[in-house]
């Protein structure tokens, strides 16, 4: 797999297309399946996760599906190739930093990803640009079939499919919807959002998910029950209250504009002037900045500026991505100074405020 | 000794210390009752089932962390540590304290979702057969009777392929 090939690109979930990308970034469903026999990644033996592995390799290489897959063995990669898959959220951060046979299948498309040996045997996850958690399980459950077909899945009459921890059992499914809220967090409203959602077991979690932190005001809302409704019982949940956290964003920026105007415009230039004239910048100011630059331009409040070179940019300048598009490995100081640079240069050709 | 207030036998004996003096009053069941001499715990039915209660729980606690899964060897009580099941079968052997805790979790213990429509390893019956071919196998392999060996390795390739059935 050419990664370097792959920086230059955004990937499915930053690609800002889609229903509602000005505020949902991306829909992604994963489902957790493991194997009838065998004892959970945790319990496995390296002989038995190297089983494990070759199993599913093969029956996910020889599947009839409508992508392929290329599988990629973690213990060959180094710790930067890791890190760019979690960045990109091909993997997950726990895969990258587990030991042992384990690896991902990531189908041609980039949208399709299984992981193998992380807390399951197999973890399956779908990626839409915006809001389409419909079309990701329709994929995801075909994808399922498939597989069911050619493995013997740990399925239990109660407790449906078994996984290794019990708040996964049932479903397996996790589905969940990035949100981009600058307002609604600007202004705290995001609390009583967040406090809603918990009412109605939804849950809220940063950009890379589990324990991660809020960065860029992107917030990530799933599903936090798995057993005792149908998959189609939950997304429809979800599907309820997405468009009410919309509303209340574009409310929020609505009122924002309407009240601090000026404080708003003033925040989104001098993002704007920082991004493009700054010598030295970290991956989380770079976050926050591009936060605001983003919502300049979907507030029409900042112009010739390049949505897709914004949202290019929120990936381009994670660490991984950056010293994959420099072509060499950078200690925290030269990223700081080449991620400044490699703003510039991608900001300055256009972009100017309004007033 | 009878009681104080009615002459019927006395039953209850109270002891009082008034000033240095200890005072023992004589007292039947129904005048203490009456007169709320007693004290409000004493004869508290609440409390009595709580103590069952809690004497039932204690003897489930020991039962649990007494379990250990015969096929991966988890311990009931490594899972209570770490949060992580060893393997599916884990969901039978641990089903006492499992259950509670999933419905608590999930408030549900009924799967009402997707089934695999081929051949789903309902009863781990499938699993249990997969597991003594692989220990055969590993047998085989150590004794280093190849045939056997190969055997069961086709066999086992057919096992854990439903499609193949």
């Amino acid at each position: 797999m050419n990664f370097e090939s792959l920086s230059k690109s955004s990937g499915e979930w930053l690609k800002g297309c889609g229903i509602e990308s000005d505020i949902v970034i991306s829909s992604r469903i994963r489902l957790a399946r493991n194997l009838a026999g065998f004892p959970f990644p945790n319990r496995a033996s390296n002989f038995q996760k190297a089983e494990i592995e070759n199993l599913l390799k093969d029956r996910i290489q020889t599947l009839e599906f409508e992508q392929k897959f290329e599988y990629v063995s973690l213990t060959a990669l180094n710790t930067l190739d890791r890190q760019f898959l979690v960045e990109r959220q091909l993997i997950s951060r726990e895969l990258a930093a587990n030991d042992g046979p384990r690896g991902v299948a990531l189908g041609n498309l980039e949208s399709l990803s299984l992981m193998v040996n992380e807390e399951d045997h197999l973890r399956l996850q779908v990626m839409r640009s915006g809001f389409s958690l419909e079309s990701a399980w329709e994929t995801i459950n075909k994808l399922d079939d498939f597989l069911e077909k050619k493995v013997s899945y740990a399925f239990h009459e109660e407790f449906g499919y078994l996984t290794a921890c019990p708040t996964n059992v049932g479903t397996g499914m996790r589905a969940s919807v990035m949100l981009h809220l600058p307002a609604l967090d600007f202004t705290k409203q995001i609390d009583k959002v967040f406090r809603a959602l918990q009412r109605i077991n939804l849950t809220h979690r940063g950009l890379y998910g589990e324990g991660s932190r809020f960065s860029g005001h992107f917030f990530q809302i799933s599903n936090q029950v798995t057993l005792g409704k149908s998959e189609s019982a939950i997304l429809n949940e979800i599907y309820s209250v997405i468009p009410q956290i919309i509303d209340y964003e574009r409310q929020a920026r609505v009122a924002w504009k309407k009240d601090n105007g000026q404080i708003l415009q003033d925040r989104i230039s001098r993002a704007f002037g920082t991004l493009s004239s700054a010598t030295m910048m970290t991956s989380d100011e770079t976050m926050e900045l591009l936060s605001y630059v983003r919502l300049g331009i979907h507030m029409k409040m900042i112009e010739d500026v390049d949505i897709n070179t914004v949202n290019e940019l929120f990936i381009q300048t994670q660490p991984a991505h950056l010293q994959k598009l420099m072509g060499s490995t950078l200690d925290g100081e030269e990223r700081n100074t080449a991620r400044a640079k490699f703003l510039r240069s991608k900001l300055r050709s256009s972009g100017s405020t309004s007033n | 000794m009878i009681c104080k207030y009615c002459s019927k036998p006395a039953t209850i004996h109270l002891t009082d210390i008034v000033g240095g003096q200890k005072k023992i009053t004589n007292i039947c069941k129904e005048c203490a009752e009456a007169k709320q001499l007693l004290k409000q715990s004493d004869n508290d039915l609440p409390g009595i089932l709580q103590g069952l209660i809690s004497k039932h729980i204690g003897k489930e606690a020991d039962e649990l962390s007494k379990l250990v899964c015969p096929d991966c060897g988890t311990r009931y009580m490594d899972f209570r540590a770490q949060g992580r099941l060893g393997c599916p079968k884990d969901y039978n052997h641990f089903k006492l304290g499992l259950e509670p805790l999933i419905e608590k979790i999930q408030h549900s213990k009924k799967h009402l979702g997707k089934i695999p429509k081929r051949n789903p390893d309902l009863s781990g019956k499938r699993s249990d057969e997969i597991l003594k071919i692989r220990q055969e196998l590993k047998k085989a392999i150590e004794l280093e009777s190849y045939e056997e060996a190969a055997r069961l390795r086709d066999l086992l390739r057919e096992k854990e392929s439903p499609d193949e059935f």
